[in-house]
Order: C-alpha cells, then sequence, then structure tokens
C-alpha cells in the first residue's frame, strides 16, 4: 500500500477539498484528470491509501470499473476494502449506479462550500485509514478544545430523557432550534439501533428483531449501549456505540439510501423496527460515519454542521462513509 | 416528552390537538378514542417524529381511511412538513390544509415560523411575501430549499 492519496477528477473544487482533507489526514495527493490517467498510476503496480473520484455519470463508472477489473486481484481486494471515496453533486437517488455496485461505501455529496469540508473529512480518512477506529467524539474533539458529554444507558426506557438532553445541549450550544431537532432525532435512531437491532446470538440472528420498541430492557454486559454527544464549535456529532459488531455492509446501504420520497413505503409487520431512520437522518442534513469491526463493536457517528441558518445547514457537504473490519 | 392529546368537538367534527414527540411510545387508538366520520388534526405542536412513530402514525392513519373516516392534517410543524417530503404516503389519504413555513431573520437570527395554506401556497407558485420579524422588525427569508420544502405539495 502505498502513502498517497489518489483523486480523479476535473474539478477545482474537489483538488482544494481532496488537498486539505489528506493534509489533515498527514497524506500527500496526487491528482490525475481521468481515469485513463488513473490507470497510468495503477500499472505502475501503485496503491492508494484512499481514492477520491468524480463519476458524474454510469458511463464514467463502467470505465472506472473495467479499469480495476483489469488489475491484479490483489488490487483489486485492496481497493475494494472501503477506500474509494465518490464524490457526488446530484442526489444519492440519482446515481443508483454508485449504490448497486461493488464498490458502494463512501459517497460524498458535494454542495456550494465544498473546498471548506476538508478539514472536517481530513478527520474522517483519518478514521477511515486507522485500525482503531474513529475515535473522533473522544480524544480528538477534546483535543481540538471541544466539549464531549457520555451517556450510558441501563435500560430502553431511559433513551426518552436522554433525547431530551442532546436536544437540549445542542440549543445551549448554539445550534438552531431546528437542527437540535434533528440531532435529537438522530440520537433516537442511533440508540434504537444499538439496543433493538445491533443484538444477534452466536448464529448472528438478531435477538430482538420483532420486540416493540418500547418495551422496557436492560442493557447490561454487552448489551450495554454508550453514547456520546459533541460539540467542537463547527460541527456537532452523536456518536453510539454497541459491544455486537452485526452490521452488514448490504442491509446498511439497502436502508441508508432507501428514499420514499416517490416511492410507497409499506408498513412491515414482520419486523418491529421501520427501517427509515437512517435514511432519513441523512436525508435532513446529517453525515453518517458507520464503524464496525466484525463480531466486536459498532460505531456509528452522525455530523451536523453548525449553521446561522437552516438553509446554510443543508446546503452544507455531507457524507456517508463506511468501514468494515 | 409523552404525546398528550387535546380533543375539542367542534359540530360533527373532532379537532385533536398532538402535542409532542411522536415515538414508539404513541398509542394513537387509546389516546385520541372513538373518532366521528370527520376529524381534524393540528400539528403545530410536534417538535420530531422517529421511525416508529412514523410507522404508527402510518398504522393509525390508513386504518382510519379505511374506515372511511375523513382527516385534515392543519398547523403542521416543520417536522412533519419534512417527514411528508421523506415518505410520499404519509398523508395516508388525508388532507393537508395548513403549513408552517420556517424564516429567517435576516438582522437579528431568530428562527422564525409563519402558518400558510397549502392552497394559496400552491396559488402563489410557493411565492412567500415580504415579511419583517416580529422581534426586531428586520427583514425575514425563507429558512430551507424551496424544492424541498415544498416538494409534498407539487406531487
Amino acid at each position: 500500500m502505498k502513502d498517497f492519496v489518489l483523486l480523479i477528477s476535473k474539478t477545482p473544487e474537489d483538488r482544494t477539498f481532496v488537498e486539505r482533507a489528506a493534509q489533515i489526514a498527514g497524506i500527500p495527493v496526487r491528482v490525475v484528470d481521468s481515469i485513463e490517467s488513473a490507470g497510468k498510476v495503477f500499472q505502475a503496480g501503485e496503491i492508494p491509501q484512499a481514492v477520491f473520484l468524480d463519476l458524474p455519470e454510469e458511463r464514467s463508472y463502467r470505465e472506472f470499473d473495467q479499469l480495476v477489473n483489469a488489475q491484479s486481484r490483489q488490487f483489486q481486494e485492496a481497493l475494494l476494502s472501503d477506500r474509494l471515496h465518490f464524490l457526488i453533486s446530484q442526489n444519492i437517488d440519482e446515481c443508483p449506479y454508485l449504490i448497486a455496485g461493488p464498490y458502494a461505501g463512501n459517497i460524498l455529496k458535494r454542495s456550494r462550500a465544498l473546498e471548506h469540508g476538508g478539514e472536517h473529512y481530513g478527520r474522517i480518512l483519518q478514521g477511515t485509514l486507522s485500525q482503531r477506529g474513529p475515535e473522533l467524539l473522544g480524544t480528538e474533539f477534546k483535543n481540538r478544545g471541544g466539549v464531549t458529554r457520555e451517556f450510558v444507558l441501563g435500560r430502553t426506557i431511559e433513551k426518552q430523557s436522554a433525547i431530551e438532553k442532546v436536544r437540549d445541549l445542542f440549543v445551549e450550544h448554539g445550534f438552531l432550534g431546528r437542527v437540535a431537532e434533528v440531532i435529537a432525532t438522530a440520537a433516537d435512531e442511533l440508540l434504537m439501533n444499538a439496543m433493538f437491532d445491533a443484538p444477534v446470538d452466536g448464529a448472528g440472528h438478531q435477538i430482538y428483531s420483532k420486540v416493540d420498541r418500547s418495551t422496557d430492557l436492560q442493557l447490561v454486559g454487552r448489551h450495554a449501549v454508550k453514547m456520546v454527544v459533541g460539540f467542537d464549535g463547527a460541527y456537532g456529532a452523536v456518536s453510539v456505540v454497541d459491544s455486537f459488531g452485526s452490521l452488514e455492509r448490504t442491509k446498511l446501504l439497502k436502508h441508508v439510501l432507501k428514499l420514499y420520497k416517490d416511492d410507497t413505503y409499506h408498513l412491515g409487520t414482520e419486523v418491529a423496527g421501520a427501517g427509515i431512520g437512517l435514511a432519513s437522518v441523512f436525508q435532513l442534513g446529517g453525515s453518517l460515519f458507520f464503524f464496525s469491526e466484525q463480531r466486536k463493536k459498532t460505531e456509528v457517528i452522525a455530523f451536523f454542521k453548525r449553521a446561522e441558518t437552516f438553509r446554510e445547514y443543508r446546503g452544507h457537504f455531507r457524507f456517508l462513509t463506511m468501514q468494515f473490519r | 416528552m409523552l404525546l398528550n392529546v387535546i380533543k375539542e368537538q367542534r359540530n360533527n367534527t373532532l379537532l385533536i390537538r398532538l402535542i409532542g414527540a411522536i415515538d414508539e411510545d404513541v398509542q394513537f387508538e387509546s389516546v385520541v378514542g372513538l373518532v366521528p366520520q370527520e376529524i381534524i388534526v393540528s400539528c403545530r405542536e410536534i417538535p420530531r417524529i422517529n421511525s416508529i412513530g412514523v410507522k404508527a402514525w402510518m398504522k393509525y392513519f390508513q386504518a382510519l381511511r379505511q374506515k372511511g373516516v375523513k382527516f385534515t392534517f392543519i398547523e403542521c410543524s416543520t417536522a412533519i412538513v419534512e417527514q411528508f417530503n421523506l415518505i410520499s404516503n404519509l398523508i395516508s389519504g388525508g388532507t393537508v390544509e395548513s403549513i408552517y413555513v420556517p424564516f429567517s431573520c435576516t438582522k437579528c437570527k431568530s428562527e422564525l415560523i409563519g402558518l400558510f395554506k397549502c392552497e394559496d401556497l400552491k396559488k402563489s407558485g410557493f411565492t412567500l411575501p415580504s415579511l419583517t420579524c416580529s422581534k426586531c422588525s428586520g427583514p425575514v427569508v425563507f429558512d430551507d430549499i424551496p424544492e424541498e420544502y415544498f416538494r409534498f405539495l407539487q406531487r
């Protein structure tokens, strides 16, 4: 693995963004403006630590796919392990080829102020390259003078009071009331997932998939759920950790990226969950970072930009990043 | 904050005001009770709704529709409008009469909301009138992305 980040894009804003992100992550950047030029880098046997790509239509995606398939198996395996970061301008539902393909994982939605997001994503990039996991809210936020608050929930029914506290905390720190409600909803969804969806038995089957979400369960031992909320001046974040590490990539993509803006949402009766919580968080302006160590832990962090107006908040760049170990 | 419901009978119509977050604890059938053939649901004081709340909402209102009950949502909070936009069938066969529209004061940066009838918004092509801040009299601007916020009214 070579110590560099590769950017495949013709867009100057992408370059500014990726250069800043790579600088924060402490890795040099190489920029090429075409898939053909990227091919020359790959053919030299150099596997980048991360690749940022602008593939605005399916044709260029197919071209990239062909290029990857022409490389060695070792190269393909290395690149498929969460190292690709797609830069898109459209809504996610407008580029289904990115979701259906084998490289789905890290998607960054551009905005007018993309270049300012580089610093923030640099820390995410650092987290993706770390073997220890993100640690973005504990050490990282505190090192930058941020505020963090930890919640350890002993029972599922303590969720309500915790999310009210989360809401109040962000209002106190100058977030718009409407954004604070979105953050509270995100905390709610992440906690429910950790409490009811993450627990699996020895065979990997979900324990509580059919259990009503209002059930009072004790959260002890492996079922303990920790939530950390933080604020570093520019971003607010909510992190929820469980000790099961049962997150599955395909299931996650299905839930986060499925939209019902035009499609009909059908009420499922076979499971107690709704399957729309994470998608709502993302659609309402949150960025999501999933870090899962199989059978050990899953950490999900939702990030929210602090802004003076809701319009500015919604217009900020956001991302969906997932790392599976 | 558990959902609270205030009911008011207006001739043959029942007005129900939903107050609080809608989540897994909501039991619409028990808190609303028996309903007549027509109800009006005020959503002004719903600050948020989670995914299980969405499911409960749809289950309840779809069942009402099957029973032939006519329902109208009024004074929909921004949180409810967001969900109407995200879930195409959340309205469940009802009618949305009025919604709160978010504004931001360009001078004092206050968050403000204004109540608008959906019919008027459609007629105006979603053009909002010039308004001033109730706190500092500064000019206010619509504070969301129009194609996102009014999306459900354009379906």
